[in-house]
C-alpha cells in the first residue's frame, strides 16, 4: 500500500487532477448529485408508507448509487486509460517515463490508479452516502464491503484491458471506442445467455458481477429468471456465482498484467503481448476455462422446448470453433517484428532450437498451442464419460480437423507476416482486410460455382456436413494450404535476405 | 564511459546505424554531427535504452543499456529534439516527479529541485504551472529534469533548437559547467557553432555510419597536415593576386577588396619564409595568420553531404 502512496505516477496525477480547487468542486457537484438522487426518493409529496416499504425505497436508492458509482468508475477507468499511454506517446513524453528507473510495474500501478484519479475520489466522496443508506435499508456491512471490492476489482481490470490497447495504439479515441463496445457488449451477451435456458454455459452469467452479488443482499428480491444462476457450475460442481466471478477477473487480469509488464516500457514496434511460450500456456488457460464452465448434464432446452442432453459433435464443434480463434490469436501474438525476424534469419544455427526461437516465425509456436489444446481436450474428455462416453469425441477425427485448422491459420498468419516484412504502413489491419477480401471472394466462388471449394479454399470444410466438404476435399484444401504457406515462407526469407553489397568496414559478430 | 560496440540498427530494409565502433571516455563533450536522416537521433535513443539495437550493444559506465536497463538508467539523463511537458504541473512539481522516478533519497530530492532550477535560471518561475512558459523556458525544464538525478551522461538530441541567441549562451554555459563537474555529454546538433567552443570531440555521421570520429584537435592536425588555410590583408595597391597565382605552393586563392583567403600546403617554417617572400615582393601586409578550422569548417571538408 505505501508503494502506491509513493508511487511517482500517481503523485503526479494526484497533484495534477486534484488540486485544491478542483478537488473541492468535485466533491461538491458529487454531493450534490447524491443529494438529488435521494431527493427523487424522498421528495416531500412522497408517501413514507409502511416500514417494509421504507426498507424498500432505501435498497432501491442504495442500489441507484451503487450502479451510478459503477458506471461513473468503469467508465472513466476506460475512458482515461485508454489514453493514458498513446497520449504521452502522441506528446513525447513517455520517452523520458521510459527512461527513468521505474520500472514497469511501478509504472503501471501509477497509471492504473493515476489516469482515473478523479474517478476514484468521486466515489469515495459518495461513498458514506451509500453506506448509511444501505445500512439503513438492512444491508450488511460485508455484502457492501464486498461490492466494493468487486467494484474496484472490475475497475483494474477495465483499466489494465484499455491500458493494454492504449500501449498498443497511437489512437485514443479509436480505444476508447472499441473499449466502449466491449463495456456494452461483455455484460450483454452473457446477460443474453444467462436468457437462454439451454445454454451450455451458464457460468458467463458471472462476468457481469451483479448476479453474484445479489446472494448477498438477504432479503432483497432477486429476479426469478436469475435465481438459477446464483450457483452456476464450475469443473462440474455447483459454486457461488461469486466465486466464478472472482476467479475470472483475477485470472484476466493476471493476463493483462502480465502483458502490461513485459511491455510496457518497450518501443511499439518492438511490443508483443506474450512471449512464444506464454502464447502456448495461454491457449491451455483458455481451453481449461472454458471447459471449466462447460455444463454437460442434460437440461432442458426454451428453444426445442425439451430435455437435451450434451452432445459429443457440439461440443467437439465448439472446442474447433474456439480453438481456431486461439489459434488466430497466438499467431497474431507472436507475429515478429521484421528486424528482429532479418537477425534470426542471419544466425546459421540449423538445430530444431532454431525454430523455437522467440525471435523466429510464429508458426512452431501455433502448432505447439494446437498440440496443448488437443492434450487437454483428450483429458478433459476423459474425465466427461460420467456424460459423454469417451468412444464418442472420436478422437483421431478431432485431430485431424484440428491439425486443418491449424493449417489454414497458420497459412493466414504467414500471410500477416509477409505483410509485415513487406512494411506495409499497419501490416496487420491491411493484412486483415486482404483476408477478408479473399474468404468473401471464397465464399462467393463457392456459392455459386464450385461447392467443394469451402473445403479447398476455406477451414469451414471441418464444420459441415460430409456432403458439402467430402474427407478427400479437406485433403486437397490442406494440400493447397501447405504449399501457400511454404511459398509465403520462401517469400518472406527473400524480402529479408540482403541483395549482396559491398562489405562493412567493421567485421561484426552477431549478437555481441 | 559511453560504449558502442558494434551497433547496427535497421528499420525495414534501411540501416538507421552500421556497425558503429565508438567510445567516448568520462568527461568529453562528444558533439554528433551529419546531415538529417544520418542516424544521429537513432544513436541518442539506443544510447538511452528507448530503441533496441538489431545488433551489437550499448554499454553506459560499464552497464549494458539494453541488459540492465533500469541501473543504466541511474547514468543516464536524456533530451529529446522535440518534445512536451506536463503543463498541469508546477515547475518544482514536474522535476518532484522525475526526481522521484530516479529514485532520489527524499531527504536529497528537494535541495536538488532549488539547485538545478537555479542552474537553468528558472527561479522565479519555481511555483508556476508549466502551461504559463516560453517555449525557451521549457527548453530549460527539459534540460533541468534531465539532469535532476545528477546522471553520469547526458544525452542531448538537439538541445539547442528553437532558442533565441540568448538560452543558447546559456545553454552553453550550463553544459561548461556540467562538463566542469564531471558530466559526459554527447550532443547532436545542426547548428555547428553552438558545438563550437565547449565539445572536445566529434563525430560525423553520414549514412549510419561514421565517417570520422575523434577529438577536435586530433582531426584539425590530421587535416592540417597537408595544407593549412591562410587569411591575408593588406594596403596599397600592389597586383596582390598575381603574386599569390604565381607561388607553387597555395592553391584556392580567393581575393575580395584588400582581403585574400588562400590554402598553403606547406611546414611553418615555409609559412614564415612566404610571409617574408610576400613584404619582399612589395606588399604591405597588415595582417597574415592562419585561419582556424571551426568544427562547420570540418564538417564541410569531411562530409561528402550524403543523405539518406
Amino acid at each position: 500500500m505505501e508503494a502506491l502512496w509513493r508511487n511517482p505516477e500517481l503523485i503526479r496525477h494526484v497533484r495534477a487532477d486534484l488540486r485544491p480547487a478542483r478537488m473541492a468542486t468535485t466533491a461538491a457537484v458529487s454531493i450534490l448529485l447524491c443529494a438529488l438522487i435521494v431527493l427523487m426518493f424522498y421528495h416531500p409529496g412522497s408517501d413514507p408508507g409502511s416500514a417494509s416499504d421504507a426498507r424498500e425505497t432505501r435498497l432501491a436508492l442504495y442500489t441507484v448509487l451503487v450502479s451510478t458509482q459503477a458506471l461513473v468508475l468503469c467508465l472513466w477507468c476506460l475512458s482515461s486509460c485508454s489514453q493514458a499511454i498513446a497520449s504521452e506517446r502522441n506528446l513525447k513524453t513517455f520517452d523520458f517515463l521510459r527512461t527513468t528507473r521505474l520500472s514497469s510495474s511501478e509504472l503501471l500501478l501509477g497509471m492504473m490508479f493515476g489516469a482515473p484519479v478523479t474517478a476514484y475520489f468521486v466515489v469515495a466522496c459518495t461513498m458514506p452516502f451509500t453506506l448509511i443508506i444501505g445500512l439503513a435499508a438492512g444491508i450488511s456491512f460485508l455484502a457492501i464491503a464486498v461490492t466494493y471490492a468487486m467494484l474496484l476489482l472490475v475497475a483494474v481490470v477495465l483499466s489494465m484491458a484499455a491500458l493494454t490497447i492504449s500501449m498498443m495504439t497511437d489512437r485514443p479515441r479509436a480505444a476508447e471506442l472499441v473499449f466502449l463496445l466491449l463495456l456494452i457488449g461483455w455484460p450483454a451477451t452473457a446477460f443474453i445467455s444467462a436468457m437462454n435456458g439451454g445454454s451450455r454455459f451458464p457460468g458467463l452469467t458471472a462476468i457481469p458481477v451483479v448476479i453474484g452479488l445479489l446472494p448477498l443482499y438477504s432479503g432483497s428480491a432477486l429476479p426469478n429468471e436469475m435465481t438459477r444462476f446464483a450457483h452456476v457450475p464450475f469443473f462440474g460442481v455447483q459454486v457461488p456465482s461469486l466465486f466464478v466471478s472472482i476467479i475470472f477477473y483475477l485470472s484476466v487480469g493476471a493476463w493483462l498484467l502480465l502483458m502490461l509488464v513485459r511491455n510496457l516500457k518497450k518501443d511499439r514496434e518492438d511490443i508483443r503481448l506474450l512471449s512464444r511460450w506464454q502464447a502456448v500456456v495461454f491457449t491451455a488457460y483458455v481451453n481449461v476455462f472454458v471447459f471449466a464452465l462447460l455444463d454437460l448434464r442434460a437440461m432442458y432446452s426454451t428453444s426445442s422446448n425439451r430435455i437435451e442432453t450434451a452432445s459429443a459433435a457440439d461440443v467437439s464443434s465448439g472446442y474447433l470453433a474456439l480453438n481456431f480463434l486461439i489459434l488466430y490469436a497466438v499467431g497474431l501474438a507472436t507475429l515478429t517484428p521484421p528486424a528482429r525476424l532479418k537477425t534470426w534469419l542471419r544466425q546459421s544455427v540449423q538445430d530444431v532450437r532454431f525454430y523455437w526461437s522467440e525471435d523466429g516465425p510464429p508458426w512452431p509456436w501455433m502448432a505447439a498451442s494446437a498440440v496443448a489444446a488437443f492434450l487437454l481436450f483428450v483429458l478433459e474428455a476423459a474425465v466427461s464419460t460420467k456424460f459423454i462416453p469417451f468412444p464418442d469425441w472420436s478422437i483421431p477425427a478431432l485431430a485431424g480437423y484440428l491439425f486443418v485448422l491449424l493449417v489454414f491459420a497458420v497459412r493466414d498468419v504467414l500471410f500477416l507476416q509477409w505483410c509485415a516484412v513487406k512494411a506495409f504502413q499497419r501490416p496487420v489491419v491491411i493484412g486483415a482486410l486482404f483476408l477478408t477480401l479473399y474468404y468473401i471472394t471464397a465464399f462467393t466462388i463457392v456459392a455459386f460455382f464450385f461447392h467443394s471449394g469451402l473445403a479447398w479454399f476455406t477451414p469451414f470444410g471441418v464444420f459441415v456436413d460430409a456432403e458439402l466438404a467430402a474427407p478427400l476435399s479437406i485433403l486437397v484444401g490442406v494440400a493447397l494450404q501447405i504449399a501457400v504457406s511454404a511459398y509465403l515462407l520462401i517469400a518472406i526469407r527473400q524480402r529479408l535476405t540482403p541483395s549482396p553489397a559491398p562489405s562493412p568496414t567493421t567485421a561484426a559478430a552477431p549478437g555481441s | 564511459m559511453i560504449q558502442f560496440q558494434n551497433l547496427r540498427r535497421e528499420y525495414g530494409d534501411l540501416v538507421a546505424v552500421r556497425d558503429l565502433n565508438v567510445s567516448i571516455p568520462e568527461n568529453e563533450v562528444y558533439g554528433l554531427i551529419g546531415p538529417n536522416g544520418a542516424g544521429k537521433t537513432t544513436i541518442l535513443r539506443l544510447a538511452c535504452g528507448l530503441l533496441t539495437p538489431t545488433q551489437g550493444c550499448v554499454t553506459i559506465s560499464g552497464v549494458n543499456v539494453h541488459k540492465d536497463p533500469e541501473l543504466a538508467q541511474s547514468h543516464i539523463g536524456y533530451l529529446s529534439d522535440f518534445f512536451s511537458v506536463y503543463d498541469d504541473l508546477k515547475v518544482w512539481e514536474y522535476l518532484d516527479y522525475f526526481g522521484r522516478a530516479h529514485k532520489m533519497p527524499t531527504a536529497q530530492l528537494l535541495p536538488r529541485i532549488d539547485e538545478v532550477i537555479q542552474q537553468v535560471g528558472l527561479e522565479v518561475k519555481r511555483d508556476v504551472l508549466i502551461r504559463g512558459l516560453s517555449r525557451g523556458m521549457k527548453q530549460r525544464l527539459g534540460i533541468a529534469r534531465a539532469i535532476i538525478h545528477k546522471p553520469k551522461v547526458l544525452l542531448l538530441d538537439e538541445p539547442a533548437s528553437g532558442l533565441d541567441p540568448k538560452a543558447r549562451a546559456d545553454l552553453r554555459n550550463l553544459l561548461l559547467a556540467l562538463r566542469a563537474e564531471g558530466t559526459t555529454v554527447l550532443i547532436s546538433s545542426h547548428i555547428l557553432p553552438d558545438l563550437e567552443g565547449f565539445c572536445t570531440s566529434i563525430g560525423l555521421m553520414e549514412k549510419g555510419s561514421m565517417v570520422r570520429s575523434g577529438k577536435i584537435e586530433e582531426i584539425t592536425s590530421q587535416e592540417s597536415q597537408h595544407f593549412c588555410v591562410v587569411r591575408l590583408s593588406w594596403v596599397g595597391d600592389a597586383p596582390v593576386g598575381q603574386i599569390l597565382h604565381s607561388i607553387d605552393k597555395l592553391s584556392d586563392i580567393a581575393i575580395r577588396g584588400s582581403q585574400g583567403l588562400f590554402r598553403f600546403a606547406g611546414s611553418d617554417d615555409e609559412l614564415a619564409a612566404l610571409l617574408q617572400q610576400l613584404i619582399a615582393q612589395g606588399i604591405r601586409v597588415l595582417s597574415f595568420g592562419e585561419v582556424k578550422q571551426t568544427i562547420e569548417d570540418l564538417y564541410l571538408k569531411l562530409s561528402r553531404n550524403e543523405v539518406m
